[in-house]
């Protein structure tokens, strides 16, 4: 019963997504048919084909028809730049996007409850007063200001550019290994932007579960200081952090912008960067649509796991 | 079995424990006794030295011999538990929530590789042994205490502390859960350190008492002897919070006359769903009235409450309140809640700590648009209850002044918009014993002076016959004995009023 609210929810949000996505891009300043002809000599005539060809030349409520119809049949439309279907563009860009910054926000994640639990286990000792400041250093620095700099300090060490070299031998093992390769700068550039959020909540969650009188009983008995923290206290405080990370989990789908950019990794991320400059209508429905998905479905998993993990909202 | 010498417990500056020697022989039962504060909770955990990092301990904890204060940390591990073990209290927070009791039950026992089922702990504390798989929020508040004494008896230790067994326990469960632990200590001959506020409970169950007061042992003694004849004030007034029901001196209300009606309820029904909270329900609180309204929680009191103050809709049936039925919303409910006024059990939560006393006490005057200077008003309603001078009161913020105290400005804010009916929900039960006695002369002396009527809603039978004219007993969404104190504490008519007063611990009767 819950469930089905639960996903009864999930639909109408993504219908508003849809309806939302349709109508802000078409805002933004921009003509897609002017910059698309700039610099080249064009005649109205064929600004004007150029407009029919995208359907831009029908009044709006007609062109979101259209646009609602071929949705439900599964048809995203055609990319204004690459001429070629929507889907067909992102789907090429979802692995990409999922190897940098899955990869990343999974090691982001560790790294950050790690952070917090010993931070908030030895409140103020000298590990949580250090690791702190140096996460938070690292949260408000921007984001392509540390990848140039990452860039600058490394030298020729790690390629900063792109996802592999042209002339890389074509055997599994030497791709994998040139992707890594080019994996290194933009995700350590990642990490240490976001893995602060989870130190910090998973901290201060777990400092409000230290109070908890449960601790005392467990101490009481006679466990050690690692099992009270492992079998008792980080059970608890991990639950309302959970729903943090499944949140995020759900935007590693729209990829990193700024990061993406940076280092030109072909993701979803760059891809919006593209199609954000033409402006790409199309293009650009079609990767709020994608993107808005997966934290929509992220967010009802999250819940189902929540349920799951905390009996306490099982029996609710 | 245990013996404190010169305990003294530290918190920075502020000694929590001076000074105690204290000893619990093989097989005695020893109560505590002491009000917040008193230092009773940190002497009960340097037991086992449990104290937070911050305490700073001198003197010694001999257990069996052998000094607490002194052991490596992997030898207090070893004698955490099997060799004492502790009761904590209220057992909903002492239980992790996210895990079945039974595996925390089982816990100690594996970790001290002690042997033992489960199921037999629980049949020992008169549970199912199928309760092993419940989480700790699918049981009641006595069954989680069961659970906590199963679990303090697991390792099979010589003594058990125990911290407020029973605070927050309906009577007849504390009852229950008392008879238990006493049955428990008699049959293994443990020895039993109970601390509580309550001086009641500790004399139901301890055969010696101690008494605590700003960190000092200030009186010890056999039980009865100690209750009977208190050589300490503190011991006295301590005792006072326990009102013996039917003894004159307890009883601070005097003879009310006959008053015309202020608020009636007719037939009043609430239904959550099939559930029926309040089952036609017919109340009366005169003009200048105190009505307890007592019962078990669960009982539909709360619910009744909120109908009343125009919170919750009725499913049938009506409230009168002066003459005419209450509205139903908009301006006119606004209206007639100022005329009824909520007091809470917890003033350290029904205030904003980052309001002051002016803040909290003006809230209420702005909502209702009162008019008049509002720093006069304020500065009344403050000195009525009070709380003088008003001025050195004004500016403090909750943190800073003391349970009464708050509980003071709590009744200001509602003075301040001159309410004609004052609906209280435990208006003491969280304060401590020496302040109890005040907010209840606090409360006689606004009717006197205001004519100010009040719904008191409580499980304390204690102060039902303390403040109130009448008595209303509600069981299971019905009210089930209704009349006069006199009538309804001394002389019982229903089954389950009877239940009650039988269950109410009586310093009188240990």
């Amino acid at each position: 019963m819950r469930i089905a609210g639960k996903l009864g929810g999930a639909v109408v949000s993504l219908s508003m997504v849809v309806v939302l996505g349709f109508f802000l891009f078409r805002v933004i300043p921009g003509d897609p048919v002017v910059s698309w002809t700039r610099g080249r000599p064009t005649t109205p005539e064929m600004q004007a084909a150029l407009r029919a060809e995208w359907g831009l030349d029908k009044p709006l409520p007609q062109q979101f028809l259209d646009y609602l119809g071929k949705l439900l049949r599964g048809d995203m439309g055609t990319s204004f730049t690459y001429s070629r279907p929507v889907l067909d563009v992102i789907s090429e860009r979802v692995g990409p996007t999922l190897l940098l910054v899955g990869t990343s926000t999974l090691i982001a994640v560790l790294l950050g409850l790690w952070l917090g639990i010993r931070g908030a286990w030895r409140r103020d000792s000298r590990f949580d007063r250090v690791s702190t400041g140096v996460a938070l250093t690292l949260w408000s620095t921007p984001t392509f200001w540390l990848g140039m700099l990452l860039m600058m300090a490394t030298g020729d060490l790690f390629p900063s550019r792109g996802m592999r070299d042209t002339d890389t031998a074509p055997g599994f093992f030497s791709q994998a290994v040139d992707v890594a390769h080019h994996l290194v700068l933009p995700s350590v550039t990642l990490i240490a932007v976001v893995y602060a959020q989870y130190q910090m909540v998973m901290r201060s969650s777990l400092l409000e579960e230290l109070h908890a009188s449960y601790l005392t009983t467990a101490r009481a008995k006679g466990l050690r200081d690692d099992l009270v923290r492992r079998r008792h206290a980080v059970p608890n405080a991990l639950l309302p952090v959970l729903t943090l990370v499944f949140l995020h989990l759900g935007l590693v789908v729209a990829g990193a912008i700024t990061t993406e950019t940076v280092f030109t990794w072909p993701g979803l991320g760059l891809l919006f960067y593209e199609a954000l400059t033409g402006p790409d209508y199309a293009l650009l429905q079609g990767l709020m649509v994608v993107t808005a998905g997966a934290v929509v479905v992220m967010n009802v998993f999250a819940d189902l796991l929540y349920r799951v993990l905390d009996p306490r909202v099982r029996a609710a | 079995m245990l013996e404190l010498r010169d305990l003294t417990v530290h918190y920075g500056s502020r000694a929590a424990v001076r000074d105690v020697s204290l000893t619990v022989e093989r097989g005695q039962t020893l109560g505590l006794a002491g009000e917040s504060g008193s230092g009773k909770t940190t002497l009960g955990l340097s037991v086992l030295r449990l104290l937070p990092r911050s305490a700073e301990l001198s003197g010694s904890v001999l257990l069996d011999g052998e000094d607490v204060a002194e052991m490596s940390w992997g030898r207090l591990r070893a004698v955490r538990w099997t060799q004492a073990s502790v009761v904590f209290q209220g057992a909903m927070h002492a239980l992790n929530p996210v895990r079945r009791v039974g595996a925390q039950i089982a816990e100690p026992m594996e970790l001290h590789g002690v042997s033992g089922s489960v199921a037999e702990l629980l049949e020992q504390v008169e549970l199912p042994a199928s309760k092993a798989r419940a989480y700790p929020h699918e049981l009641s508040g006595g069954q989680r205490q069961r659970v906590m004494i199963a679990m303090a008896l697991a390792c099979d230790p010589r003594l058990i502390v125990a911290d407020e067994p029973t605070t927050a326990l309906d009577v007849i469960v504390q009852a229950q859960v008392l008879g238990l632990m006493r049955r428990l200590v008699d049959e293994r001959s443990l020895s039993l350190l109970m601390i509580s506020h309550d001086l009641s409970v500790l004399t139901s169950t301890c055969d010696d008492l101690a008494v605590m007061y700003q960190g000092e042992i200030v009186e010890r003694g056999r039980a009865t002897s100690v209750i009977s004849s208190p050589r300490h004030p503190h011991t006295a007034a301590l005792a006072a919070a326990f009102p013996t029901i039917g003894a004159p001196e307890f009883r601070f209300a005097g003879q009310a006359p006959v008053r015309e009606p202020l608020l009636r309820t007719e037939e009043l029904q609430v239904n959550f769903g099939p559930l029926r909270a309040v089952d036609g329900v017919s109340l009366e609180v005169g003009r200048g009235e105190i009505v307890a309204l007592v019962g078990e929680s669960g009982s539909g009191k709360t619910t009744l409450a909120r109908t009343i103050m125009g919170l919750q809709r009725p499913s049938s049936g009506r409230v009168i309140f002066d003459g005419a039925p209450i509205p139903l919303k908009g301006k006119a409910l606004k209206a007639y809640r100022r005329q009824v006024q909520l007091v809470l059990q917890d003033p350290t939560s029904a205030l904003n700590p980052r309001h002051s006393v002016y803040e909290a006490v003006a809230e209420g005057l702005r909502i209702h648009a009162i008019p008049g200077d509002e720093e006069s008003l304020v500065t009344a309603a403050v000195e009525r209850s009070e709380l003088r001078p008003a001025e050195l009161f004004l500016p403090s913020l909750p943190h800073e002044l003391s349970g009464g105290q708050l509980q003071r400005v709590v009744i200001a804010g509602a003075l301040a918009l001159g309410p004609r009916l004052l609906v209280a929900d435990e208006p003491v039960a969280s304060l401590d014993a020496s302040v109890r006695g005040e907010i209840l002369a606090l409360l006689l002396r606004l009717r006197a002076e205001l004519e100010l009527a009040a719904l008191i809603i409580t499980h304390d039978l204690g102060l039902a016959w303390n403040i109130a004219d009448r008595v209303a007993v509600m069981y299971q969404g019905r009210i089930v004995e209704q009349g006069t104190v006199e009538q309804v504490l001394l002389d019982p008519r229903h089954e389950y009023t009877r239940k009650l007063l039988a269950a109410v611990p009586s310093t009188t009767r240990a």
